[in-house]
């Protein structure tokens, strides 16, 4: 696993760099391959990713080197090789198990509030706009024990519950 | 030549010269590796990758259309990696190409199409994305449907070198689209529609219009023939779907066409075609068999003769028609009927200019279109060529886009003058002036070919004659500085390969003479020049002898009579005939009866109010022709006439090239040249051909085969300058000049009743102000005005353009009425009028006010 980063996100938005600047569009497998290429990525990074993107890629990023015209088209594609055989398991953890382990990937997050360590403040659920938390505020001795956690579905991975939660008790895992 | 080398292809060796490229080098060898960018017409992009190779030793695969050749190189056009590598862009390619080749009228020509199939594709594995761009069906021609488009570029490389330069790649997100500059539509940017674009894209993105739907491409019956517009004689393939025409195009991919030649034929099917003949009865045009109709005409014409003689009817034939009918119609008349009175349009549109042309410098001086595309400096004198004579207008883009240079003489501010490295925006009528301008700059100059001028007859009188001449009066009459003439004349004298270029029907008859001047001083070249003719077959129609003065192969009727009267075998008449002119003048006294043949002398004859007046003064009239035209309404008898689309026969070109005309349908109405037949034999002379190939035959053994003729001694000849045209006055103060128009062709009878005039604004009715006039004027765009000459007058619309300078109008010359303010004064010598060039004074609102 790569340090800098999630190498997925990092791989994409090196591709959608290219195709905005440097790409000069004037050879069919470059312009084509790399919007391609754009798109299957942004597809793993919302955890819509398919096993045989893993081939495509590969195939894709092999054949622009072989086809593209310019170095730059050639060099564009290396990066995406390179990023396939360091961080190959990066990408099928996207794939498979729809997990980002540098939590990067917005849509492959989750957020998880620990039961040790969360309070029952309720201040979370009063700040969630989308009602994404379940749970009730201890009272003692009048409430229920309903401990809090997160509806995955529901949560946009705003963050907002994050900066008000006191004792650290919500992580992003 | 270049150096031969060995290579090996496929295991099979080719030698070919060095600087081939690999594409081209295994066609020669008969391996056809599959392309998309690349085209023969055009330079290599490289950019679509499908004709990656393997070349040993190389790193990497390469692109064959791009290297060249090196000997001993061993080249794999069809490995497997080269496959793969294929296969993957052609899925690319085909995962954005929202097409289906079902309902696609490229189906079976397609390149994709085909390639994708040869690689074995059933579907592209990546995911399809629809480019979702809308279908412009905005024009009546071209169909573009970028969904299929598959970007190789072919269409933006053509469209520089042959059309409008208009399309270019523009960035659409992340992928690349091809528009015009702001995506406007074709129509509203300027294009020309050539079709060059869609002419050369290997898909079913850019296609014909009128042919979807209506054939496949196996099923399409294809006939080569030549172009009857104007006179550059393109070479045109017409596509036949159950008799009737689906496209055209031309023989290759790469070759020019124009709007008018590759889209104009829809008038050939317009139900508006005279198909059955007309006998006037009670003053209306009836019905007729055909068998009646020949009857009738012959009979009133030979009881014209029998009481008036043979020289009170007279003959006029159009200049489109094919060498075979002109010569049969000019025999018909002399031999059958009797008369020299023949004329044709020709008279109208550059016979003169010609004939001097041949006086002055022979034909051998004319030079074609190839030979354009290789001088380093043209002048080109009241030449629109990329309007009036397209062809002529790509070859001069060629030349130039090699590096000629070019002086542009023209009153108007044409296309081609934009890329003028100097223009000379001439008053009009004011050609003599600058040209004797010109010759005086290049002998004070000295760039001039001494040598060869002083071989010439007359150079020491053309000296004298040019030192005397004032530049002060040249820059008076011309409104063109003395330095801008000498920095013209240095930059023409000083090429090593020139050209004048010339519309022939533009120029005044000493305009011409002077040309030839210029070409003899300027002598390195041996004098060459192109006369642009408007007319397809002009050329053969004078050589043809469709003129009072000459009998075929251009002999004097003097001179040749004794020849002529042994071949035909008959009398032939001594009395010189009249010209198109002097016919009008006598009809109703010395004229009685006239036949006219593809022609229409009441709308193309200046001064028509005074042409249609002497027609209806007639006894009789003849009209044979496709369409009802306005000399037709006032006939006796309308035969139907056929256009050059259903003849068999030949024409002549600009260029002097005998071209070989095919019927691409069946003929609607019977042939021209078996209506004359039968008419002269119904008139007692039997003429018995049995097809168009034998009366070739007779005007081959006759020795009338067009060719050059060269000549050895030449001669300046000595011309005063003096404003050509009618000249203004105070009351009429302005100068309207009548001249072509992309969208229209001349008289307009063909572009009116063919889609083309729906991209002609105001389908021609119009005329054109500069903004200066326009506002001392008061004349707003669109609103209504009246032009008035000595002849007449006509409401019209304006037009807010700057094409030509203050006080100058256009009017194009497809305007119906245009010919009602002309003048017909004619010159004694060659007895043409200078009809483009009118006085007229101009006010705002209709003519009823
Ligand atoms: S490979 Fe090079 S030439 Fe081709 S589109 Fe990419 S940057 Fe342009
Ligand atoms: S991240 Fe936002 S949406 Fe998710 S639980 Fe926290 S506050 Fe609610
Ligand atoms: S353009 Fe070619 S591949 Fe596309 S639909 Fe038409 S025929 Fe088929
Ligand atoms: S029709 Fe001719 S001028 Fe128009 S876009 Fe195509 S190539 Fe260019
Ligand atoms: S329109 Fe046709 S010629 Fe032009 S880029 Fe697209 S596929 Fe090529
Ligand atoms: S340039 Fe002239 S001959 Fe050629 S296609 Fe156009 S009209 Fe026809
Ligand atoms: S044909 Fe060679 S790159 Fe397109």
């Amino acid at each position: 696993m790569s340090s800098e980063g999630c190498s997925v996100l990092i791989t994409l938005e090196f591709f959608k760099g290219f195709a905005k600047d440097k790409m000069c569009g004037k050879c069919l497998p470059c312009m084509l391959g790399t919007t391609r290429i754009i798109d299957v990525l942004e597809r793993i990074t919302k955890s819509e990713g398919e096993e045989r993107d893993m081939v495509v890629l590969e195939k894709t990023s092999s054949n622009i080197i072989d086809t593209a015209r310019c170095k730059l088209g050639k060099d564009a594609a290396n990066f995406l090789q390179d990023s396939l055989t360091s961080s190959r398991d990066e990408y099928e953890e996207h794939i498979k198990d729809g997990h980002c382990s540098h939590n990067s990937c917005e849509l492959l997050i989750n957020y998880w509030i620990d039961p040790e360590k969360c309070v029952m403040c309720d201040a979370c659920k009063k700040v969630c706009p989308e009602d994404a938390i379940v749970g009730e505020k201890l009272v003692p001795y009048l409430s229920d024990n309903n401990p809090y956690y997160v509806r995955d579905k529901k949560c946009t991975k705003c963050g907002q519950c994050l900066t008000v939660c006191e004792v650290g008790a919500i992580e992003i895992v | 030549m270049s150096e031969q080398v060995t290579v090996t292809i496929n295991g099979k060796e080719v030698k070919v010269s060095e600087g081939t490229l690999i594409i081209q080098a295994a066609k020669m060898a008969g391996i056809d590796i599959p392309h998309l960018c690349y085209c023969e017409c055009l330079p290599s992009t490289g950019s679509c990758r499908v004709c990656l190779v393997e070349v040993e030793g190389a790193k990497g695969l390469v692109a064959s259309c791009t290297r060249k050749v090196k000997n001993g190189m061993v080249i794999n056009t069809n490995t497997e990696k080269v496959r793969e590598a294929r296969r993957f862009v052609l899925e690319l390619i085909l995962s954005n190409h929202s097409g289906d080749c079902m309902s696609c009228d490229k189906n079976g020509a397609c390149e994709l199409q085909k390639y994708a199939y040869e690689l074995g594709i059933e579907k592209t594995s990546f995911s399809m994305k629809d480019p979702g761009y809308e279908i412009d069906k905005s024009n009546p021609f071209i169909e573009r449907n970028y969904n299929l488009c598959i970007l190789c570029g072919r269409c933006v490389g053509i469209c520089k070198t042959q059309g409008a330069d208009i399309i270019d790649f523009i960035k659409r997100g992340m992928i690349t689209k091809v528009a015009t500059p702001l995506d406007k539509p074709l129509q509203e940017s300027g294009c020309d529609f050539c079709g060059s674009c869609l002419a050369v894209c290997p898909v079913g993105a850019l296609l014909e219009v009128d042919r979807r739907f209506r054939g496949r491409e196996w099923e399409m019956e294809e006939t080569k023939t030549v172009c009857s517009y104007c006179g550059c004689g393109c070479d045109l393939v017409f596509g036949i779907v159950d008799g009737q025409i689906m496209r055209t195009t031309g023989e290759s991919p790469g070759d020019f066409l124009c709007a008018k030649g590759r889209f104009g034929w829809d008038f050939v099917e317009n139900p508006k075609r005279i198909i059955k003949p007309l006998i006037k009865k009670d003053g209306i045009l009836t019905e007729s068999t055909y068998e009646e109709a020949i009857k009738f005409a012959a009979e009133r014409l030979l009881d014209i003769k029998k009481a008036h003689g043979a020289n009170s009817i007279g003959g006029f034939i159009g200049a489109g028609n094919t060498n075979e009918v002109a010569y049969l119609f000019q025999k018909f008349l002399r031999a059958g009927i009797g008369t020299n009175n023949i004329d044709s349009s020709a008279r109208l549109l550059g016979f003169p200019a010609l004939i001097d042309l041949y006086e002055a410098l022979g034909d051998g001086a004319v030079v074609s279109m190839e030979d354009i595309e290789e001088v380093d400096t043209l002048l080109l004198v009241n030449a629109d060529v990329t309007v009036a004579y397209p062809r002529v207008g790509v070859a001069v883009k060629r030349a130039l886009s090699s590096g000629a240079k070019l002086v542009v003489v023209d009153a108007g501010r044409t296309k081609i003058s934009e890329k003028a490295d100097i223009y000379i925006q001439s008053k009009a009528g004011s050609d003599e002036f600058i040209l004797s301008g010109l010759l005086k700059e290049l002998l004070d100059g000295k760039v001039y070919d001494e040598e060869f001028a002083k071989k010439c007859g007359k150079f020491e009188d053309l000296k004298k004659s040019l030192g005397k001449l004032k530049m002060e009066m040249v820059e008076k009459e011309s409104g063109i500085s003395k330095d801008v003439l000498k920095r013209a004349a240095k930059l023409y004298g000083e090429g090593k390969k020139t050209v004048i270029v010339f519309g022939a029907e533009t120029v005044s008859p000493q305009t011409m003479e002077l040309i030839a001047n210029i070409s003899l001083l300027t002598g390195k070249t041996r004098a060459s020049v192109l006369p642009c003719l408007l007319s397809s077959n002009l050329r053969g129609t004078v050589y043809m002898g469709a003129l009072a003065e000459f009998y075929p192969g251009v002999r004097k009727i003097d001179e040749a009579r004794n020849d002529f009267e042994k071949t035909w075998g008959v009398k032939l008449p001594k009395k010189a005939g009249l010209s198109i002119k002097e016919m009008l003048d006598g009809m109703g006294s010395s004229i009685l009866g006239m036949y006219i043949v593809g022609a229409d002398p009441v709308t193309q004859f200046p001064n028509s109010s005074s042409v249609a007046k002497s027609l209806s003064s007639l006894d009789f009239l003849v009209a044979q022709d496709t369409f009802l035209t306005e000399t037709a309404k006032l006939a006796d008898v309308v035969l139907p006439g056929i256009t050059l689309a259903e003849s068999n026969g030949t024409i002549v070109n600009m260029e002097y090239r005998t071209k070989e005309v095919r019927a691409v349908i069946e003929p609607l109405a019977e042939t021209d040249w078996k209506t004359v037949t039968a008419l002269s034999k119904r008139m007692n002379y039997t003429m018995g051909y049995s097809s168009e190939k034998e009366i070739a035959k007779e005007i081959k053994s006759l020795v009338f085969v067009p060719k050059k003729i060269e000549r050895d001694t030449y001669s300046f000849i000595l011309v005063e300058p003096k404003v050509s045209g009618e000249e203004p006055d105070k009351k009429y103060p302005y100068t309207l000049i009548v001249g072509e128009t992309t969208f229209g062709f001349y008289d307009g009878i063909r572009t009116k009743n063919s889609k083309l005039s729906r991209l002609e604004p105001n389908a021609g009715d119009y005329v054109i102000f500069n903004s200066e006039d326009a506002t001392s004027l008061k004349i707003e765009d669109g609103c209504e005005v009246t032009v008035k000459s000595r002849r007449g007058k006509v409401t019209t619309s304006a037009k807010i353009l700057d094409f030509l300078p203050k006080g100058m109008f256009f009017m194009p010359s497809c305007h119906d009425k245009r010919g009602i303010l002309a003048s017909d004064s004619i010159d004694s010598k060659l007895k043409s009028p200078q009809h483009r060039l009118i006085a007229v004074s101009i006010s705002k609102g209709g003519a009823n006010k």
